[in-house]
Order: structure tokens, then sequence, then C-alpha cells
């Protein structure tokens, strides 16, 4: 199981042609602003999430999002001991 | 567990230096520990001393964030290549250079690229920070 | 012996991207690492044909693809999608496979380490 952290919309593009089922994503910095767009491309909400001090810093509140989960950065690192690799994407 | 963190971003142009740092502080928090911190390409002005953030800058921390995390012992590797090109340059390449300053910050070294693969081969993750 | 996948997703030239990519495989390929290398996107365009590089006054990226057997970085992989969007027209002189979504997931499923540097 492969851990995606996705850092902007373009880089959603290209991780979500290259994701498995299964795989999860974080989306940090401008990747946040993509989560629609994680969902439509058929990301499973229990497989995707947002780094909640970004999402938070740019009005992207846990109201909005659809139910999808914010995590903090202990999160992420439970999250990079549970996945391998761990793959980044921003283009 | 064992982590090989790399940073791909400039300050300024990414947030790669707040992601990784706090990312590497819950990594410590966590009892987990750091093979290094590797600078590649744009990352490596993390390192540049001479950098004069505004006042009320957020990046006025981040040189002071790099230092602490390597006072915790968590070697600060800017990749040599990508330094120098870019003018940071310890004293020995300074010199080497003929050049009037080192420019790399206390804490960082000037590593070649083996000790990215170095790291990686001997952490169990290897974690990514571009943006 | 990690898995390393370097992905190259940068045209060469405007950029060092690529060339520090293969700079690094090169690397892990002497630390006895197994090394696959992956075009995707405008990474694409550093396989195309008759580059000069000294035209602009650089290296000719296909050169430095020329060298990697000679390091045993020999895996080198296109996204096709990327080669049929963008028209490429592979240096004769290199073997790259061109290989599809599912298979590139399956690259990066099976690697330990997957570098991207993108800045």
């Amino acid at each position: 199981m492969s851990l995606h952290l996705v850092f902007s919309r373009a880089g959603l593009k290209a991780c979500c042609k290259r994701q498995q089922a299964g795989d999860k994503l974080v989306l940090l910095g401008n990747g946040v602003y993509a989560y629609t767009e994680a969902l439509d491309a058929g990301i499973q909400p229990a497989d995707l999430c947002l780094l909640a001090p970004d999402a938070e810093a740019r009005g992207i509140s846990g109201q909005g999002t659809l139910g999808l989960a914010h995590i903090d950065y202990p999160t992420l690192v439970e999250l990079t001991q549970e996945c391998s690799p761990i793959v980044s994407w921003n283009e | 567990m064992n982590y090989a963190i790399a940073v791909h971003g400039a300050p300024y142009a990414s947030e790669a230096a707040a992601h990784a740092l706090s990312f590497a502080d819950a990594v410590m928090a966590g009892g987990h520990s750091i093979e290094r911190v590797f600078f590649f390409h744009e990352g490596a002005y993390q390192g540049l001393a001479t950098q004069v953030p505004p006042q009320d800058h957020f990046n006025i921390d981040m040189v002071k964030r790099w230092q602490h995390l390597a006072g915790q012992g968590v070697e600060l590797g800017i990749c040599i290549a990508s330094g120098i090109k870019r003018g940071i340059v310890d004293k020995a390449e300074s010199a080497r250079y003929e050049l009037e300053h080192p420019t790399l910050a206390p804490g960082f070294e000037l590593v070649g690229l083996g000790q990215l693969i170095a790291a990686i081969n001997s952490a169990e993750r290897y974690v990514e920070f571009p943006a | 012996m990690k898995r390393y996948l370097f992905i190259i997703s940068r045209s060469p030239y405007a950029s060092s991207h690529a060339l520090e990519q293969l700079e690094a495989a090169m690397v892990a390929a002497v630390f006895e690492a197994s090394v696959a290398v992956l075009f995707r996107d405008e990474g694409a365009w550093n396989l195309q044909q008759d580059q000069t590089g000294g035209s602009i006054g650089q290296k000719t990226l296909t050169k430095v693809l020329d060298a990697l057997p000679a390091y045993e970085v020999e895996e080198l992989y296109v996204c096709a999608d990327a080669l049929g969007t963008l028209g490429v027209q592979i240096d004769p002189s290199l073997t790259v496979k061109p290989i599809n979504l599912t298979e590139q997931q399956s690259l990066i499923s099976t690697s330990d380490a997957v570098i991207t540097a993108q800045p």
C-alpha cells in the first residue's frame, strides 16, 4: 500500500492515474484545494485526507470538505509508517 | 522507524521547509529517528546563511528551526552539486573557488549525492517535500 | 537491495531536473541498488531524437542517457500516454519501454523508494 503526498492540482492529476485502489492520499499545501477533484476521480473518501493546518490556512474548513478527514502531523507520520513507498506529487 | 527526508523546494517559492520541519518534528516527537535531511535542487537555498527574512515573515524562524533540528543530532546535508552552483559554499569550497565568503549556514553541511542514497538505504522510509 | 524508481517529469534544458535525476540514478546504481527510471508527461521529451544541447551551450541529454547502461541503469520506461499525446520521437539509440498507467502503478507500488525531485 503506497502513500501519495499531493501538493497541487497538477500533482493530483498525475497521481490519480498512477495510484492503486487501497493506496492512501494526503492533500497538502495547494493540494487541499483539489479535494473535490480527488473524489470525482474516484478516490474513496476513506483513502483521502487533508493536512489540517494547510486546509485551515486556506479557509478550507472541515465542515465543507464532505466528511473528509483533516489530519495533523503526528497522524501523517503514522500514515508513513503504515505505507510504502511514499510518493510526492507536485506536477 | 528511521526516516530519510528530502527537501526540494526553495524558501519563499515553496512551503517545503515548513512542511519538512513540521514533519521532522513530529517524527522525532513520535520517538522515531531521521537518518538525514537531504537538500537537493532548489532546496539547497534552505541552507543559505545570508538570508534576511522580513521581521514579520514566518521564514524568519526557518533557518533557526533547521539548526534546532541539527542540535538534536539530525544531519542536514545539502547536495554539494546543487549547493555550490547556487552559491551555497562552505569554508573549503569558498577557498577552492576563491570566493569572498562562505555562505553555508551553521548546522548544515555540503555532502555528495551518495549521502542521499546512503540515507535511503539505511532508512525504512523516504519522504520528499517538493513544496 | 533496495528498489529505486526515479521519475522524470520535466523536459530537458529549461531546468536541470532531468540531468540531476539521471545523475542521482547513476549514483544509486553505484551503491548497488536496483534502479528504474520512468519518464512521464513533459519528461518524455528527454527521449526525443536529434537533440543538440550544444546549440544552447548545454550537455545533450540523450548523450547522458546513452551512458546509463555503463552504470547498470538499464530499466528505462516512458509513459505510453505521454508519447501519444506529445508526439515524441524516441532516439533510436535508446532502449526505453513504453508502459501504460496500470504498469506504472505496479512499478511504483513495487519500489522501495520513489524519487521525484520536483522542485
